[in-house]
């Protein structure tokens, strides 16, 4: 492991002032379990970790008229485990409750999962279908990402020098909307999918395809929504016909790296499949009387 | 690993030829590239500075033009770099080919043949490909945004 | 780089000048001598390195003991209730819930947190609670049975009935 000095702000003027101080050469660690691996690998290399383990009041998960506001440091298990959570945001705390294991969401936090840029992470691919953002605060204030625009490249977010992400704003799903989350494991219960599928689909009284978002994971550098998709599907019925014609969007929409998991082809004809069992399951979750 | 660009420039061959010659300028068109330095016949020293994923790098290194045939319009060079504090390198045989299509338009090939050591070496093939794609496909877009604001 | 990282360890005090770099596993077996916790993987996958911190399951191995100073550790050497093995710890015994021992201490402290958290999990909530701890000898069949035993044990003791 290589040296560095560890830094243990006790709240977010502390912090700014450190990353103004080290830059480039300082990594701010909530929950640690990405970047502390990096830093064994020595992908990572900082000079400097800022940890957040005691800058409070960033862990409260807060109701606010559209949805719900997820503090920052909320690890993932208390995110999985809430009960507001659970009944606001149902897609959010089953799509949490996929991640690695028990153990790693004890420690892992929304924040930092989302600053890291992993594109295999099953989080992004929901919160982006639900149309999520970012708070990134500095000195300067808030500035408010949405989660669409916030994936970068492999690994690469839009976390501004002096930045760091405060809280994620999830809106709800629209009313009478069903949602899923898949995650394709043909391997074993603790890995990445091979590629994820998260899609909320809302539909008219007379059966037609009112609104629907379809967004990818582990499918590309980032997440990836599939609007050529989402845009053949909306306003047309519900069919079978229908819904497989977008799906077959989806491989236009895709480019995945290959790796042990599957070849980029495999992935391709996947997240073809996936999608449209999505969109499916989705609807089929619609709530009856919508 | 071999990565081939074939790209159509805005400018003639005599102008496009002429900026692949010049290392410093041409070099300049490559995304993260800095302090060219000549050092001696044919040879510079770069740093270049560049990501992949979590991974910040700053590789630093040699070009040498090892041949050119103005009249063929072929031009070989060696690029060698490493950055000895993540422990990681890249050795490119790249080749420059202008032909020309009309007075103006050119069509520039850029092969690419490189190994890469140690760390990078040991990162997934298929990302450092796609890393090394974009790198050249950028470094050919801005050659043609030189030659096209016709300060080539 | 040192610093002071204060951790109370089944509680006992201790006050360590280690290096930032440090991560929980090794600060846990060579600063503080308790060899129980066991690294495999060393990239928190495994479970070998599992220990409560502040009651909470985590993994040491990707810990930096800095990261949690001033926290409550419990490691298997903590359980052990007045001089007594912990019901988990008496039922891995009891039902064939080991065969090499390198896993079991990790999966002690997680069927212990399961039960703490959920004292009546179905075979499925197990299951799900212990994905993340891997066993390369028991095909995991004695570690299931150990722990709904100690359940059902823990759960008489407590008088609720089972």
């Amino acid at each position: 492991m290589i040296d560095f000095e560890y830094h243990s702000p006790t709240g977010l003027d502390q912090v700014f002032d450190l990353l103004d101080k080290y830059g480039d050469d300082s990594r701010v660690m909530a929950g640690g379990t990405a970047l502390v691996i990096q830093m064994k690998q020595r992908l990572s290399q900082p000079g400097h970790v800022i940890g957040m383990r005691r800058v409070g009041s960033l862990n409260a998960i807060e109701s606010t008229p559209e949805g719900l506001r997820i503090g920052a440091l909320c690890t993932q298990r208390q995110i999985e485990n809430s009960e507001l959570v659970g009944k606001e945001l149902p897609l959010v705390a089953d799509t949490f409750r996929k991640v690695a294991t028990p153990r790693i969401r004890n420690m892992a936090t929304i924040g930092g999962g989302l600053v890291n840029g992993d594109p295999n992470q099953d989080p992004p691919p929901s919160l982006i279908a639900l149309g999520a953002s970012a708070v990134m605060t500095s000195k300067s204030g808030d500035r408010v990402v949405l989660l669409e625009e916030f994936f970068i490249d492999y690994y690469e977010t839009d976390v501004q020098p002096g930045e760091i992400l405060t809280s994620v704003m999830v809106p709800h799903a629209p009313a009478g909307s069903g949602s899923v989350y898949l995650k394709f494991l043909p391997r074993t219960a603790d890995d990445y999918g091979t590629v994820n599928v998260a899609a909320v689909v809302s539909k008219e009284q007379d059966g037609t395809c009112k609104d629907v978002r379809i967004v990818l994971g582990a499918a590309g550098v980032t997440p990836i929504r599939a609007k050529d998709a989402e845009d053949a599907l909306r306003r047309k019925p519900l069919t079978d016909e229908n819904i497989r014609a977008a799906a077959a969007l989806v491989k236009d929409a895709v480019d995945p790296l290959e790796d042990f998991r599957g070849s980029a082809e495999y992935k391709t004809d996947m997240a073809e499949v996936f999608a449209r069992r999505a969109v499916e399951q989705a609807m089929a979750a619609i709530p009856l009387g919508s | 690993m071999k990565i081939e660009i074939l790209s159509d420039v805005p400018a003639s061959r005599e102008a496009t030829w002429a900026l692949v010659m010049d290392i410093p300028k041409a070099a300049s068109c490559i995304p993260g590239i800095k302090d060219i330095t000549p050092d001696g016949e044919g040879k510079y020293q770069a740093t270049l500075q560049a990501r992949v994923g979590p991974m910040g790098m700053n590789l630093s290194g040699t070009i040498t033009v090892l041949s050119q045939d103005a009249d063929a319009g072929e031009a070989y060079f060696l690029v060698e770099a490493n950055d000895r504090r993540v422990g990681g390198g890249i050795k490119t045989n790249m080749s420059m080919k202008v032909t020309a299509k009309s007075a103006d338009e050119t069509e520039l090939e850029i092969i690419a043949d490189t190994t890469f050591m140690g760390r990078l070496g040991e990162l997934g093939q298929p990302l450092i490909r796609r890393k090394a794609r974009n790198t050249l496909e950028e470094f050919s877009k801005n050659l043609s945004k030189l030659l096209s604001s016709g300060s080539g | 780089m040192n610093l002071k990282v204060r951790l109370k360890v089944n509680g006992a005090d201790h006050e360590l000048d280690i290096p930032a770099r440090r991560l929980l596993v090794d600060c846990i077996r060579y600063d503080i001598g308790l060899t129980g916790t066991k690294e495999s993987c060393s990239v928190g996958v495994c479970g070998a390195c599992a220990v409560l911190v502040d009651g909470e399951m985590y993994a040491s191995c990707i810990t930096l003991a800095a990261a949690v100073d001033g926290a409550e550790i419990t490691t298997i050497e903590g359980i052990a209730e007045n001089g007594n093995l912990h019901p988990v710890q008496q039922a891995f015994i009891d039902h064939g819930g080991f065969q090499c021992g390198i896993c079991t201490p990790g999966q002690v402290i997680a069927a212990k947190s399961l039960l703490e958290e959920n004292p009546t999990p179905t075979e499925d909530e197990i299951k799900e609670y212990m994905m993340g701890n891997l066993c390369r000898c028991t095909g995991y069949y004695g570690i299931l049975n150990s722990i709904a035993a100690a359940a059902e044990t823990m759960n008489k003791a407590a008088g609720s009935g089972g």
